[in-house]
């Protein structure tokens, strides 16, 4: 029972990693600009078919599908802030609602130009990262889903070094606390909203390409992993990068172990649950700090 | 040549319109107020001299070029530097970080350096707390970290609105021991209150503003002297 | 978040009238199985939009799971006529009844909430639903779909009279919605609390039990549109709750204007044809489409369709 237990919770590490990554791209992007970016799971989409466009030409491998997953997204990302979000944009801040409609058409938009593009098949990058796999009793560690979480853990980790260390880390963060503060220490906060878009999608489009080699690449699969980032940000707490880093790797073994009672199928369910029950107990997350503007 | 200046300055928010052709001019090294009834339009004047909106008329000048137009990082460049009414500093940032952000624009770190250690050296209850959250530091003691942060790009003109607000008398008291020691060192000070009594104290130059238009500009002996205080917050049949 | 203070639209009834009459009267000039079938699917879409708007547009709460109101009504009518031998007549009410019922069990902990919050609680109890619904396979059949219920009964199985069927509950429950939200006094207090819940409730309107009742209306509509689905399509399946449908409520309620609820029904019913005709001469372009008008409307034109004719008043 106990080895079970343990074998579960591994799991959930494993896929944890890749939720706090998810989280993390989110938190950024909503933290700073507080869109609630609906289209977030499209970037990862992006991602994911850089990696199987690149596979089907045979570049496989680790780095070189993350890079131009990185670089593509980005590009994309920059333009979208820049056309799309940025009239929406007064006074340092998205308007809530009119931004969440345009991510919605956004999410529309590019969920189906991906359906005329690469048509409706599951795609998968040919051939694999990583081989092999590490056996310890019953319990199984597929190599590729190391990659993932290896990957998951490398980005995540840059972007808090680079947040908390750079200066424009430091101003991306005051632009999220205190844009009126951070204009009139001469930080551009259109500047700073246009970089921080970018990179949120970036990584998430870096997640989509590591995730290839396990999932399959379909045009409707944004949505969940939508969802997914928006649990976690939830349960760590909006703006909080730690807090989504936590709430990842929690969200991931919870939903592991909860196979034990729920089966698997119901136990999806335990993210939905979760998020909700932070919602209603205490909205702000676990490490979420007082929302001090509405 | 004034430092700052502004001519007829017409601005305001969507359909409505605060300001009214309101002309203003501060003078290097010396301390210029600017007093007013609310929604006479002192706000959104600071913010159209910084850039926060641009107005619909007339022009703001700094030593004598345009900068009506020109972006509000820009303006912080060029040596002006402001302090809102609310709220200007990061609550989860440590002082020092907040110190960090006010220089910005600084790039040389030695410079940067220099500067905190003036800063610190200007204000010791800020080196006491340099690690600390801006959070946990009281009203009087934020004040005092946001001119510490202003003062981190070593500006030519500070802006101030409001700095009295929401404070005790005696941190106003030591607030503005503050800012008239930087307008002794050479620093010019543009400042709105509410605090009339406070501001005529420490102006050398004074301007009221009344439903977006200039009511009054001269020194604070002149307007004591022409009960113009009266008339301009308490109506016209006051006098 | 709220909804910009919505303003009292008020359609007019003359030229409404004269609509409504001209597509009663299509099926006579309409004979083509698939345009009739396209049309009445469209006029179900028309109900939800407008029972999105209801809830958004006069209640300033957004749904982020309306999807869940319509597959809850489609099961449950579906379910109830199969294993309970129910009418699917009075199917149709008891689906709307139970998607109500589920608005106020969601609503219960969701409606403290504001603006993304609300809009994440609702998409957490939509996201629920669906699970239970795909995995509760000895009922519902999972993904297979459940398909075991009768259609309608006592009327022809024609393309015509189901277009009629459709069409009956779509005109009354859209002309019950609309009078509730812009002509009634309950509609009056909806938009009160939607413009400024605080001064509302300083005013001693209980704010959390309007805000309940406009879930359970908004969601009995919708429901009532499930079920009216359950019976046509007679297959309903867990993609009926899927986020892709919600998305695709609020593009056509956002396109044809939030706040008029005719607006939204009009438009999803134009959205909906458009792209099912455009499917079947078999382009894939429809929903980018749809996607790309919708950001267009967001930058030029929020007040939607609805604000167009607005202003050439």
């Amino acid at each position: 029972m106990i080895i079970d237990l343990v074998i579960f919770i591994v799991l959930g590490v494993m896929t944890g990693g890749l939720y706090a990554l998810l989280g993390l791209s989110l938190t950024l992007i909503f933290g700073v600009m507080r869109v609630i970016n609906v289209a977030h799971g499209e970037m990862l989409t992006l991602g994911a078919y850089t990696a199987v466009m690149l596979g089907a030409v045979g570049l496989g491998g680790v780095l070189v599908p993350v890079a131009a997953a990185i670089l593509v997204v980005t590009f994309v990302g920059l333009i979208i802030a820049r056309v799309l979000i940025r009239p929406l944009t007064v006074e340092g801040r998205v308007h809530e609602q009119r931004g969440m409609v345009m991510t919605l058409g956004l999410s529309l938009f590019l969920s189906n130009a991906v359906l005329a593009t690469f048509g409706p098949d599951y795609q998968r990058v040919p051939g694999l990262m990583a081989r092999g796999a590490i056996e310890i009793g019953d319990l199984v560690i597929e190599g590729q889903r190391l990659i993932i979480l290896m990957g998951s853990l490398v980005l995540a980790a840059a972007l808090m070094l680079f947040l908390r260390f750079t200066r424009l880390g430091l101003a991306i963060r005051a632009v999220g606390e205190n844009p009126e503060a951070a204009q009139a220490n001469g930080v551009s906060v259109r500047r700073i909203h246009l970089i921080t878009f970018a990179l949120g999608s970036a990584l998430a489009g870096a997640a989509g390409a590591l995730i290839t080699p396990v999932t399959y690449a379909f045009p409707a699969m944004g949505f969940s992993y939508t969802l997914y980032a928006f649990i976690t940000i939830i349960i760590g707490g909006l703006g909080s990068v730690w807090g989504a880093v936590l709430a990842g790797f929690l969200l991931g073994i919870a939903e592991s172990v909860s196979v034990i009672w729920l089966t698997t199928g119901y136990n999806a369910m335990v993210g939905p649950a979760l998020m909700l029950l932070m919602l209603v107990l205490r909205p702000q997350g676990l490490l979420g700090q007082r929302i001090a503007r509405a | 040549m004034a430092q700052l200046e502004a001519a007829e300055l017409t601005a305001g928010y969507g359909g409505s319109t605060i300001l009214n052709g309101v002309s203003l001019s501060v003078t290097p090294g010396r301390i210029t107020g600017v007093i007013g009834p609310n929604g006479a339009g002192k706000s959104t004047l600071l913010k159209a001299i910084m850039g926060y909106i641009l107005p619909r008329n007339g022009l703001v000048r700094l030593d004598g070029d345009d900068i009506t137009r020109l972006p509000t990082h820009e303006r912080i460049r060029r040596g002006i530097a402001y302090i809102a009414q609310t709220r200007s500093h990061f609550p989860s940032q440590s002082v020092q970080e907040n110190l960090r952000m006010g220089a910005y624009l600084v790039r040389s770190r030695s410079l940067r350096a220099q500067r905190q250690s003036e800063v610190f050296q200007r204000f010791p209850i800020l080196a006491e707390r340099r690690r600390q959250p801006a959070a946990l530091l009281s009203g009087g003691q934020l004040r005092v970290l946001e001119i510490g942060r202003a003062l981190m790009t070593s500006p030519r003109l500070i802006i101030l609105d409001e700095p009295s607000i929401g404070l005790s008398s005696g941190l106003v008291d030591t607030v503005y021991g503050h800012l008239r020691e930087l307008a002794a060192s050479g620093t010019t000070l543009l400042i709105v209150e509410q605090n009339v009594r406070k501001l005529l104290s420490v102006a050398d130059f004074v301007y009221a503003l009344e439903n977006g238009g200039n009511r009054f500009g001269g020194t604070p002996q002149a307007l004591s002297a022409r009960g113009v205080l009266a008339g301009l917050y308490l109506g016209a049949g006051a006098i | 978040m709220r909804a910009d203070s919505p303003i009292v639209r008020r359609a007019k009834a003359v030229p409404l009238l004269v609509c409504t009459l001209l597509v009663a009267m299509l099926p006579a000039v309409v004979t083509n199985n698939f345009v009739l079938h396209a049309l009445t699917m469209s006029m179900i879409f028309a109900i939800l939009a407008a029972s999105w708007d209801l809830l958004f547009g006069f209640a300033g709460q957004v749904s982020f799971g309306h999807a869940a109101f319509f597959g809850m009504g489609a099961y449950a009518s579906a379910l109830l006529s199969y294993y309970a031998g129910l009418s699917p007549w009075l199917g149709v009410f008891a689906g709307g009844a139970a998607a109500s019922l589920f608005g106020f069990l969601v609503g219960f902990p969701s409606l403290r909430l504001r603006g993304v919050y609300l809009a994440l609680a609702t998409l957490a109890c939509s996201e629920m639903l669906r699970i239970v619904v795909t995995n509760w396979v000895t009922v519902t059949r999972g993904t297979l779909g459940f398909n075991l219920h009768p259609g309608f009964p006592n009327i022809p199985h024609t393309p015509t009279a189901h277009y009629y069927t459709i069409f009956v509950g779509a005109a009354l429950s859209t002309s019950i919605m609309y009078v509730i939200a812009a002509r009634s006094r309950l509609g009056l207090v909806l938009r009160a609390v939607a413009a400024d819940d605080i001064r509302a409730q300083a005013l001693g309107i209980n704010v959390f039990r309007m805000k309940l009742l406009a879930f359970s209306i908004s969601g009995f509509f919708a429901g009532v549109a499930g079920a009216l689905y359950a019976h046509f399509i007679q297959l309903v399946t867990p993609n009926e709750i899927a986020s892709s449908l919600t998305i695709l409520i609020i593009a056509m309620a956002t396109i044809g204007g939030v706040g008029t609820i005719i607006g939204p029904a009009v438009a999803a019913i134009i959205i909906h044809f458009v792209t099912e005709m455009l499917q079947i001469a078999g382009t894939v372009y429809d929903q980018i489409a749809i996607g790309a008008v919708l950001m267009l409307f967001v930058l030029f034109l929020p007040q939607g369709i609805a604000g167009i004719v607005r202003k050439k008043r």
